[in-house]
């Protein structure tokens, strides 16, 4: 394994370290099969990042065919979960650049929009029980929306994946003191805009 | 709004980001997707340099089994392998040909000295019966 590789989740990186040799062979239904053990993650960062359900789709489509591509060097199953948020990182920050937006520009509203997108998606899945307070959860996705992109990715790493600063750092290649800097003063931005009045 | 506690925000952050599945058929969307792309790369590539392509991707892999030194060795000597027997192939269908243009040549002299032969003969029995008349 690499060493710029973080173990995040074992059983699952142990389970692709079966299916990544079968799917650089050439077998299809290996590929499938990682293709399905990794969806969520790459189609959930897409998601709340960009706030759009159709960009998100196309974005997670076009990190899985880029994995297609450069099948040859994936070398295991940690590896495969680091390069894939890895190739949705740079591909959701190139979106959002792309898009002209100064970061952190993104008004409350628009960011509500946003939010609302996302819920839907949520709640077509789990039900309003399964995100806790949907409430909350809403708010605190149109408050998400609001960060700049690297910041936000960096949130969604460590609170979507849960991974450890240093991971992000690794993952994203990126000074760990800047991914700390990064959380702290998002959440701190967060905190602040969760205690302003919401606008009806 | 409350003034949430650090810890309450970020419990409240990781249910909130919880992830969630894309929609119904990704999956074979993606392969879909994976299939257009395999078959456009096959058809750019022409058939006499398709190995060539497989080549350099094999050689283009992480070298965790084989050190890559290793490999571009072997594929040095395949290659020098192969530029010697094709050399080797060409003499050797010069010496056929040149071979084949001897006995042709060969062939082509011993037919032309019988044909002289022939004459030479006819002539002389011509001589020889007009020669027998005079004197008769």
């Amino acid at each position: 394994m690499p060493a710029d590789c973080p173990l995040a989740t074992p059983v699952a990186a142990t389970l692709d370290d079966g299916l990544v040799p079968a799917a650089r062979a050439g077998d299809r239904r290996a590929f499938a099969a990682l293709v399905r053990a990794h969806q969520r993650t790459v189609y959930s960062l897409a998601l709340r990042a960009l706030g759009a359900a159709a960009e998100a789709e196309e974005l997670a489509q076009d990190v899985f065919v880029q994995l297609y591509r450069n099948l040859e060097h994936i070398e295991s199953g940690a590896h495969l979960a680091s390069w894939l948020r890895r190739t949705a990182f740079h591909r959701i920050v190139d979106a959002l650049r792309r898009r002209r937006r100064a970061p952190g520009t993104e008004s409350l509203d628009e960011a509500s929009a946003t939010a609302d997108a996302i819920a839907e998606e949520g709640n077509a899945l789990d039900g309003p029980a399964g995100l806790g307070d949907p409430l909350l959860a809403r708010r605190l996705a149109a408050l998400l929306a609001t960060l700049a992109p690297v910041p936000r990715l960096v949130l969604l790493l460590r609170f979507q994946e849960d991974l450890d600063p240093s991971d992000i750092a690794r993952e994203l290649g990126l000074p760990i003191n800047t991914v700390k800097s990064h959380l702290k003063r998002s959440l701190e931005r967060l905190r602040t805009l969760y205690q302003e009045p919401q606008s009806p | 709004m409350t003034d949430p506690r650090p810890e309450d925000l970020e419990r409240a952050l990781r249910q909130a980001l919880r992830p969630v599945e894309p929609p119904a058929g990704f999956d074979a969307r993606v392969m879909q997707a994976t299939d257009a792309s395999r078959s456009v790369r096959e058809h750019r590539l022409e058939p006499r340099v398709r190995w060539l392509a497989a080549l350099v991707d094999y050689l283009r892999r992480p070298a965790r089994r084989e050190p890559r030194w290793a490999l571009a060795s072997v594929s040095a000597a395949v290659v020098a392998l192969a530029a010697a027997g094709g050399l080797a192939y060409r003499e050797h269908v010069q010496a056929l040909r040149a071979e084949q243009t001897r006995a042709e040549v060969a062939e082509a002299m011993r037919i032309a000295n019988d044909k002289l032969d022939t004459a030479f003969r006819l002539v002389a029995e011509e001589t020889r019966s007009e020669s027998d008349r005079q004197l008769n």
